[in-house]
C-alpha cells in the first residue's frame, strides 16, 4: 500500500504549495500555523525520499522564491541553510547532482534575498567558503554539474555584492584555463563577472593606478582562494550593488599596461564558442564591458566573432551583434560591412523560416538600426537607417503570406520610406496601394483585427504625413468607410480621437466629422435603419464639434422619427443613442439658434417614443430647452459627469463593464387571467362573391383580435415586498403566423388593486393579427422596477390563443351573409385544386345536443336562410387574415354530419380537431 | 540579463483560469529595484492580477470582433512581440509573450538600466535571450492534454526545467535535451574528455558507430490568381537539419550543400550557431563585385563547416530571393460560378515539367465557407477520387501519386449543392469572413519525396570530419506544399499591392 500514500502525500504536497503561493498570509491564517513551522514541514518532507525528485524541486523552488515571507528572523535564516547544509552533505553528486546543485541554489538565494553579508557575515563567509571549495576540484568528474553549479552561486554573489570576490580573481583565471569538463563555461562566466567587477572597483576607487595594476589583478595570487575573509574594515556598506545611474565608468589611462588584460579577453573571445548561446552572449557583453575600459585594447578583437556569427539563425546571436555595433560603430564594422549587416538584417526579418516573434523583432530593430553615419534623431526615436535605400525597400512592401501584425509593421516602415507632395505621387500611391488587402476587409464588413490594424496604418500615416496629399486621401478613405459600412464608426471616432490628442487646434477632425455627417443626413432615413445605432454614435461625436452646426442633425433626427417606425417600435436602445446626440447638442451649442427645432424633436419623442423612460427623459431634457438658459443647460449637462455616454456603451466602444443590474426572478410574480375576447369586426361590400374576394385580397390591414386580461399578482409574489412595481413592461414573443404586438407598458402596479383577478384589477388588451389562422402559444416576460430601485425580470405563464379564438363572423353585413354563404361554397367546390378543399366530419352529438353547441358556441357565425326551411345549419366563419371555413350541420337522431368546406386546406386538422372538442364539450 | 518572473497561463477556454506556472527571482527583484530606483521600481503583482492583466494587455477578456478601446485604440504603442502590463503603480515592461500550443508563455527580463525613458528595444539583449527561452519552454512542453491543470507532470517537469536552465533568472542554457539530461542526472556519468575543452552543448559524448543524417526539407507556397490584374505568387524556403553521432569532444564536420549550375543560388541562408564558418553570404545589391561581375556560381556551392551538437538541430535555413521569380511546381485554375445553392465548377491542375512526377500524395481541397452544408454532390474527376468529409463543408479531391505522363495535367468538374445558410447552427465551425458568395479558393497539398524544386542537395563526395572519421551518411530529401492556394477566377480575391519591378533587381 506504499504508492498511494506516496502519491497521495505528493499531491497533498502540491495543493498545500499552490495554496501558499497564492496568499501566503492567508495561508497562514487559514491553517493557523506559523511560518517557521511550515519551512519545518517543507524541510521534513525533503527529508524523505519517498516524494520523488520533480516534487521536491517544486518545494525547493518555494523555499527559493517566498524565503522572506517564510522567514523572518535571522535565527530562522540560519536554522533553514543549517538544515539545507547538511542535505547538501547527505547528496551524493553521482545520482542526485541537479538535486544537490539546487541545494546550493537555494541556500545561496536565502543567503542573498535576506542580505545576510551584512546581518550574520560568519554564516556567509561560511558558506562562499563551501561553494569556493566546491569549485577549487578542476576537472573532477564526478561532482562537475554540482561544481558548475557552484560557479554560478558565487557568480551570482559576485552580481549582487560586486569585488567581495576580486581578490580571487586570478584562482578563477587560472580555473577557467584549466578546466576541460562542460562546466567550462560556468569558470568563464564567473571570471569574467569578478572581472568586470574588479576593474570597475579599481576605476572608482579614485586612487591613481599603477600601470601594472591590471597586470597584477590578473596574475599575482593575493592570498589563497580559501578561506573568504572581509576586510578589516567591513561595514554594512561595503560591496553593495549601486545603480547604473552613478556607475560612470572611466577608462584606465594610456599608461596602464593592458597586455595581459588583452591576452585574457582573446582567451575568453577564443573559446566563446564552446559555450551555450545565452551563456555565450551574456558572457560577451561583460567582455567588452571590461573592453572598454582598456584603451589599448582595439574592438577588432572582436572581428573572429562577428564573422562568425553574421549568418545566425539565433535571435539572441544577431542581437548582441547588433549591440556590438550599436557600441563600437565604424571601429567594428566599415560601411560596406554594415551594408551587409544591414541586408542580413532585412532578410531575416522577412525570413519564412524564422518565427513570428523573431521576425517582428527584426523590425523593431531596423527601427534603430545602430549606423555607422551619426544621426541627428534622438536614439530613442524610431527611424529607417538611411542605408536602407530603395533596393531594400522591396521586403518592405506587405505580401500576401504576412500576418497583420508583419503588415502593420510593414506599414510603418514604408511610411518612413516613401514621403509623399502635396500631389497625388507615386509615394502616395504606394502609401494608399498598400492598404488593398486591409481596405478589402472592410469592404466586406470583417470586423475585428483587419479593421485595427487599418485604422492604425492610417494613423501612423497621418502622423508622419498630414501636411502632404495623404491628407485628402486618408480623409477620402475613412469617408467611405463609414458610408459603406457604419459599423467601423467606433474605429473611426477613436481614430479622430487619437489626432485630437496630438494636435488639438488640427482641422482635421472636424472636416473629417462634417462630411461623415453630411452623409449621413442626406441619406433617405429608410436607407440608414440597418446600423442606426453607428450613425447616431456618430452624430453624437460630430455634435461635440462647436463649429459644425447641428440644425442638419436636428431635421435628420426628426424625419428619422416621423418617416420610419423607430418611434412606435421604441426600441430603448436607439432612443437613447437619439437622445445622447440631443444631449450632446445641448451640451455643446447655444440652442437659440435651433430651439424651435429641438424642442419639437424633444416633443416628438416625449409624446410618441414607444419606450416610458425615453419618454421621460425627453421630457426631462423639453423642459429643460424650454426653461432655462442654453448656458445653464450646458454646464448643468457638463457637470453631470457623463463622462462615458450610454450611446458609447451599446455600441460597445466604450471600455468599462456595466455591472448587470436586471435581477432575474425564477418564480413568476405577475400573471394573466383572460377576460374576454372583443374581435374587430369589419366589412366588405359585397355585390357578387368575386368582388367580395378582390376587396378582401386588397385589403391592407388584417383584422385585430383585442384579447383583454386581468394582470395581476401571483401567490407568491404576496411573501415578496413587491407591493408596488414600476415603469413595468411587458413583453409578449410573437411566433411568425402573427404580426408583432407592442410592448405594454405601465407606469405602476399596485399589490392593493391587482392581487387578484378583479374589477379593480389593471386590465390589459393584446392585439392579436394573425397572418396564418393558428393557434399559439405566446411567451410573456416583463420588467419591472421595485420600490428599492431594483430592476427584475421574469417570465409569466404563456398566453394560449385558441384556434376559434381568431374566429370572425363573415366580414359582410348579416344580409348578404346567406347569399355569400352559398356563392363561397360554390367557389370553394369549383376551386378544389387550389387551396380550397371540403370534408366531412360525423359526430356523436343527437340533434339535441347539437343544436345546443351551435347555440351555445357558434351562435355568433350562424347563417339564417330565410326560404331555406332545412334541418341544416349553416356556420359561416371568416378566418383572418383572408380565409374562410363554412360548415353545414345536419343533425341525424344518434349522430351529426358536418359538412366542412374551406379555401385553405392547411386549416382543416384544427376544424377537426375543433369539432371533436365540441362533441367532447358536449360529452362532459 | 536576468529574468525578473517567467510565467505561464492557458487562453482563455483552453485551460485553467489563472497562471499554471510562474517562477519568479528574488535576487533579480532586488537588483530591479536598484536599477529603477524605489520611485519608478514596478513590484511584480501577485499571481492572480498577474494572470488577469496579461490578458487584459492582450486584449484576450472581451471578444476579438467587437471594438475594445483600451485594445484598439490607434495609439497603442506596438512593440509586439513586447508588450506592457498594466499592474497597480505602474507598467511592468518589456514583458515577452509568445502563444503556443493553446499557452501563453511570457516573461519579464530584467533592464539593467532606468527605464525612464524607456531604452530602444535594441538595447535589451533580454528580450531576445527572453523569446529564446519561451520558445523552447513551449518546446519543452510540448501539447498538453485538454484536461491539464498546474499539477500536470509536464507543468510539475518545467519547475525542474527552469531550476537548470535558467539558476538565479540568468539564462544558462535552454536547449531542451541537453537540460532533460541534466536533471536526469545524465551528465555526471560521462567521462571527460582527455585533451579538448568540452562544449558546454555538447556535455555526453557519442560511443560507437558514427553516423551521419542530413534531411532537406524544403516548402513552398503559393497564391495563385490567373488574373491580369494580380500577380501570382509563389516562393520556396526549406531548412536542412542534421543528426550527428560522432565521437570526441569536438568533431568539426565539413559539408557542401549545392545546387545545380543552372539554378539560381540558394539565398537567405542563415545557419546554427555551431557553424564556425562557411559560405552564408547573401546575395544582394549591397554584396561587393557580386552583382556587378555576376559570379553568383561561386555560390551554386556553399560549404558549411560545423561542430555537430549531440542532439537533432537545424543547421540552416534558406529562402528564394523575392527577386528571382519561382516557377510554381503545379499551376492550376479554380473556376466556379453559381448560387448560395448550387455551384458548378472546374478545377485544373497541372504538375510542372521540372518536378518529378512521383508524388507521395496529391490533394486538392475546396472548401466553402458561409454556406449550408453540402447535400449533393456531382463530380466528374479526370483522374483520382472526389471524397466528402462528414462535416460536408468541403470537397477533397485526391489525385493519387502520378500525374498523367504526357499532359501532365487533371481536371475536376463537379456541381455542388448546398442547404440553406444557418448561421446560428454553424457558429461553431471556422468561416473564413471573406469567403463570401463567389470569393473561393482551392488549397493544394502535396509531397514529393527524394526532390527540392529549387534542386538543393547535400554534395556526399563533399563531406568531411576532422578528426578523420567515416561515418555512415545518409541524406534524404523532400519537397512539401506549405500554403497553396488557388483563388476563384469568377469571385474577388485577397491580394497585395504589388511591388514595382523596378525594385526588383
Amino acid at each position: 500500500m506504499a504508492a498511494p500514500s506516496v502519491l497521495q502525500s505528493a499531491d497533498r504536497w502540491l495543493s498545500e504549495i499552490f495554496e501558499f503561493r497564492k496568499n501566503p498570509a492567508a495561508f497562514f491564517t487559514t491553517r493557523q500555523i506559523e511560518d517557521g513551522e511550515f519551512v519545518m514541514d517543507i524541510l521534513q518532507a525533503m527529508y524523505s525520499d519517498k516524494l520523488g525528485d520533480s516534487i521536491r524541486i517544486v518545494l525547493l523552488s518555494t523555499l527559493q522564491e517566498k524565503s522572506s515571507c517564510l522567514m523572518s528572523t535571522p535565527d530562522s535564516i540560519e536554522q533553514t541553510v543549517g538544515s539545507l547544509m547538511s542535505m547538501y552533505d547527505q547528496t551524493t553528486s553521482e545520482t542526485a547532482a541537479f538535486y544537490k546543485s539546487q541545494l546550493l541554489v537555494t541556500m545561496t538565494t536565502i543567503l542573498l534575498e535576506s542580505g545576510q553579508l551584512e546581518a550574520q557575515p560568519k554564516l556567509f563567509t561560511d558558506f562562499v567558503e563551501l561553494l569556493l571549495d566546491t569549485v577549487s576540484k578542476v576537472n573532477s568528474a564526478v561532482d562537475r554539474t554540482v561544481r558548475g553549479t557552484a560557479c554560478q552561486c558565487l557568480n551570482e554573489i559576485e552580481t549582487m555584492h560586486p569585488g567581495i570576490l576580486m581578490r580571487k580573481l586570478e584562482h578563477f583565471y587560472a580555473m577557467s584555463q584549466l578546466e576541460c569538463t562542460h562546466v567550462c563555461q560556468n569558470y568563464m562566466a564567473l571570471f569574467v563577472q569578478v572581472l568586470k567587477n574588479s576593474i570597475y572597483v579599481l576605476l572608482r576607487s579614485g586612487e591613481s593606478i599603477d600601470s601594472s595594476e591590471v597586470t597584477d589583478l590578473l596574475c599575482s595570487r593575493t592570498e589563497p582562494l580559501k578561506p573568504l575573509t572581509l576586510p578589516e574594515d567591513f561595514s554594512n556598506k561595503m560591496f553593495q550593488l549601486g545603480s547604473p545611474k552613478d556607475s560612470s565608468v572611466r577608462c584606465f589611462s594610456e599608461d596602464v599596461d593592458s597586455k595581459e588584460l588583452l591576452r585574457c579577453l582573446s582567451f575568453l573571445l577564443d573559446h566563446l564558442y564552446l559555450m551555450t548561446m545565452p551563456c555565450a552572449v551574456t558572457t560577451l557583453l561583460k567582455l567588452i564591458d571590461c573592453m572598454v575600459t582598456a584603451p589599448h585594447i582595439a574592438p577588432h578583437i572582436l572581428r573572429p566573432f562577428v564573422t562568425r556569427v553574421e549568418a545566425t539563425h539565433d535571435v539572441t546571436l544577431f542581437h548582441a551583434l547588433l549591440i556590438l555595433k550599436h557600441k563600437f560603430g565604424r571601429q567594428l564594422m566599415t560601411d560596406a560591412e554594415e551594408e551587409l549587416l544591414l541586408d542580413r538584417l532585412v532578410s531575416c526579418s522577412s525570413h519564412p523560416c524564422l518565427t513570428p516573434g523573431h521576425r517582428l523583432l527584426c523590425y523593431q530593430w531596423l527601427l534603430n538600426f545602430p549606423e555607422n553615419k551619426a544621426s541627428d534623431l534622438e536614439d530613442t526615436k524610431s527611424h529607417l537607417p538611411t542605408g536602407l535605400d530603395y533596393t531594400k525597400t522591396a521586403s518592405l512592401y506587405p505580401g500576401v503570406f504576412d500576418g497583420l501584425d508583419t503588415t502593420l509593421i510593414k506599414l510603418n516602415l514604408l511610411s518612413l520610406c516613401f514621403t509623399p507632395s502635396h500631389v497625388q505621387d507615386s509615394a502616395s500611391a504606394t502609401l494608399i496601394g498598400c492598404l488593398v488587402s486591409l481596405q478589402k476587409s472592410i469592404h466586406y464588413g470583417i470586423t475585428g483585427r483587419p479593421a485595427i490594424t487599418l485604422y492604425r496604418a492610417l494613423y501612423l500615416y497621418y502622423r508622419r504625413h498630414y501636411e502632404t496629399v495623404l491628407r485628402s486621401d486618408i480623409y477620402k478613405l475613412i469617408v467611405t468607410i463609414v458610408t459603406e459600412q457604419p459599423k467601423f464608426v467606433p474605429h473611426t471616432i477613436n481614430f479622430i480621437e487619437c489626432i485630437n490628442r496630438i494636435d488639438t487646434k488640427d482641422s482635421f477632425p472636424t472636416e473629417l466629422l462634417q462630411s461623415s455627417m453630411e452623409n449621413i443626413v442626406s441619406t433617405p432615413p429608410s436607407d440608414v435603419l440597418e446600423d442606426l445605432e453607428f450613425h447616431l454614435l456618430l452624430l453624437e461625436k460630430v455634435c461635440k464639434e462647436k463649429s459644425i452646426s447641428p440644425k442638419p442633425i436636428v431635421a435628420f433626427l426628426r424625419q428619422l422619427l416621423t418617416s420610419t417606425s423607430i418611434g412606435s417600435n421604441g426600441s430603448w436602445l436607439l432612443g437613447n443613442c437619439i437622445l445622447s446626440v440631443c444631449h450632446s447638442i445641448m451640451q455643446h451649442h447655444d440652442t437659440t439658434e435651433i430651439f424651435k427645432e429641438l424642442g419639437q424633436l424633444l416633443y416628438e419623442l416625449l409624446t410618441s417614443y414607444g419606450d416610458l423612460d425615453i419618454r421621460d427623459r425627453a421630457r426631462f431634457y423639453y423642459a429643460m430647452l424650454t426653461n432655462i438658459s442654453s448656458q445653464k443647460i450646458s454646464s448643468i449637462l457638463s457637470s453631470a459627469g457623463t463622462t462615458h455616454s450610454l450611446t458609447r456603451l451599446v455600441t460597445g466602444s466604450s471600455n468599462f463593464d456595466i455591472p448587470s443590474p436586471v435581477q432575474k426572478l425564477q418564480q413568476p410574480v405577475l400573471c394573466l387571467t383572460r377576460i374576454q375576447r372583443r374581435p374587430e369586426y369589419m366589412t366588405f361590400a359585397c355585390s357578387n362573391c368575386q368582388q367580395y374576394l378582390q376587396n378582401l385580397q386588397s385589403n391592407q390591414k388584417p383584422p385585430v383580435i383585442h384579447m383583454d386580461y386581468y394582470l395581476h399578482f401571483t401567490e407568491v409574489s404576496s411573501t415578496r415586498s413587491v407591493d408596488k412595481l414600476y415603469s413595468l413592461v411587458l413583453h409578449v414573443d410573437i411566433p411568425k403566423s402573427y404580426k408583432e404586438i407592442p410592448d405594454v407598458s405601465l407606469s405602476c402596479l399596485t399589490l392593493d388593486e391587482s392581487q387578484q383577478p378583479s374589477d379593480t384589477c389593471q386590465v390589459i388588451s393584446l392585439q392579436i393579427q394573425p397572418l396564418e389562422p393558428v393557434p399559439s402559444k405566446l411567451p410573456v416576460s416583463t420588467v419591472f422596477m421595485t420600490a428599492d430601485g431594483q430592476t427584475s425580470t421574469c417570465s409569466l405563464s404563456p398566453v394560449h390563443i385558441q384556434f376559434s379564438d381568431l374566429f370572425l363572423p363573415l366580414p359582410v353585413s348579416s344580409s348578404n351573409r346567406p347569399g355569400l354563404f352559398d356563392d363561397l361554397w360554390k367557389y370553394m367546390q369549383d376551386h378544389s385544386s387550389k387551396t380550397c378543399a371540403e370534408s366531412v366530419c360525423t359526430l356523436l352529438l343527437n340533434k339535441t345536443a347539437m343544436l345546443e353547441v351551435i347555440q351555445n358556441q357558434l351562435q355568433e357565425y350562424r347563417i339564417d336562410h330565410v326560404d331555406k326551411e332545412d334541418d341544416t345549419s349553416r356556420i359561416g366563419i371568416f378566418l383572418p387574415p383572408s380565409w374562410h371555413l363554412l360548415l353545414k350541420i345536419t343533425a341525424k337522431q344518434d349522430m351529426t354530419v358536418v359538412a366542412i368546406a374551406t379555401d385553405n386546406w392547411k386549416t382543416l386538422p384544427l376544424v377537426n380537431t375543433f369539432l371533436h372538442e365540441l362533441e367532447e364539450s358536449r360529452a362532459r | 540579463m536576468s529574468f525578473r518572473a517567467v510565467w505561464v497561463l492557458p487562453l482563455p477556454g483552453s485551460g485553467p483560469e489563472d497562471l499554471i506556472f510562474i517562477k519568479t527571482y528574488p535576487t533579480v527583484e532586488k537588483r530591479a529595484l536598484v536599477f529603477n530606483g524605489p520611485e519608478n521600481h514596478v513590484s511584480l503583482p501577485s499571481d492572480g492580477v498577474l494572470y488577469d492583466a496579461t490578458l487584459e494587455e492582450l486584449g484576450l477578456k472581451q471578444s476579438g470582433t467587437k471594438y475594445v478601446d483600451s485594445r484598439d485604440t490607434c495609439d497603442k504603442e506596438f512593440q509586439k512581440p513586447v508588450f506592457e502590463i498594466k499592474v497597480l503603480g505602474g507598467k511592468l515592461w518589456p514583458v515577452v509573450i509568445i502563444q503556443k500550443f493553446g499557452l501563453l508563455f511570457c516573461c519579464l527580463p530584467l533592464v539593467e538600466q532606468s527605464c525612464e525613458p524607456r531604452p530602444p528595444l535594441i538595447e535589451i539583449l533580454g528580450v531576445s535571450l527572453g523569446l529564446s527561452l519561451l520558445s523552447a519552454i513551449a518546446d519543452f512542453m510540448g501539447h498538453l492534454p485538454k484536461d491539464f491543470n498546474a499539477s500536470h507532470p509536464k507543468v510539475l517537469e518545467l519547475y525542474s526545467y527552469m531550476c537548470q536552465a535558467a539558476p538565479f533568472g540568468t539564462l544558462i542554457d535552454s536547449n531542451p535535451t541537453t537540460v532533460r539530461e541534466a536533471i536526469q542526472n545524465k551528465h555526471s556519468t560521462q567521462l571527460v574528455a582527455a585533451h579538448a575543452k568540452q562544449p558546454a552543448w555538447r556535455p555526453v559524448m557519442t560511443k560507437g558507430k558514427g553516423q551521419l543524417h542530413f534531411t532537406i526539407t524544403e516548402q513552398v507556397r503559393a497564391v495563385l490568381y490567373n488574373s491580369s490584374n494580380m500577380e501570382d505568387v509563389c516562393s520556396v524556403y526549406g531548412s536542412i537539419s542534421c543528426k550527428a553521432d560522432l565521437e570526441g569532444a569536438t568533431p568539426e564536420v565539413s559539408v557542401a550543400v549545392i545546387v545545380p549550375h543552372d539554378s539560381p543560388p540558394l539565398d537567405n541562408l542563415i545557419v546554427h550557431p555551431c557553424v564556425q564558418g562557411g559560405d552564408t553570404q547573401i546575395i544582394s545589391s549591397g554584396m561587393p563585385g557580386l552583382t556587378s561581375q555576376a559570379t553568383p556560381a561561386k555560390l551554386t556551392r556553399r560549404r558549411l563547416r560545423f561542430i555537430p551538437p549531440r542532439e537533432p538541430f537545424t543547421l540552416g535555413y534558406y529562402a528564394s530571393a523575392s527577386s528571382t521569380p519561382t516557377t510554381p511546381p503545379i499551376s492550376a485554375t479554380y473556376q466556379m460560378r453559381g448560387t448560395d445553392r448550387e455551384v458548378t465548377l472546374t478545377v485544373k491542375v497541372k504538375l510542372s515539367s521540372k518536378v518529378k512526377n512521383a508524388l507521395e500524395y496529391c490533394e486538392v481541397q475546396l472548401p466553402f465557407y458561409n454556406r449550408g452544408i453540402i447535400t449533393e454532390i456531382d463530380p466528374v474527376p479526370s483522374m483520382g477520387s472526389v471524397v466528402l468529409p462528414n462535416d460536408r463543408r468541403r470537397l477533397g479531391w485526391n489525385l493519387g501519386a502520378r500525374f498523367p505522363t504526357r499532359s501532365l495535367e487533371a481536371t475536376l468538374q463537379a456541381k455542388v449543392q448546398f442547404a440553406e445558410y444557418d448561421e446560428k447552427r454553424q457558429s461553431s465551425t471556422y468561416e473564413d469572413p471573406f469567403c463570401v458568395g463567389l470569393n473561393a479558393y482551392a488549397m493544394i497539398y502535396f509531397k514529393v519525396p527524394d526532390y527540392t524544386h529549387t534542386g538543393c542537395q547535400i554534395d556526399p563526395k563533399s563531406v568531411q570530419i576532422h578528426p578523420s572519421a567515416k561515418p555512415k551518411l545518409n541524406l534524404v530529401r523532400e519537397f512539401t506544399s506549405a500554403e497553396y492556394k488557388v483563388w476563384n477566377s469568377h469571385g474577388d480575391a485577397q491580394a497585395v499591392f504589388p511591388v514595382p519591378k523596378y525594385l526588383l533587381h
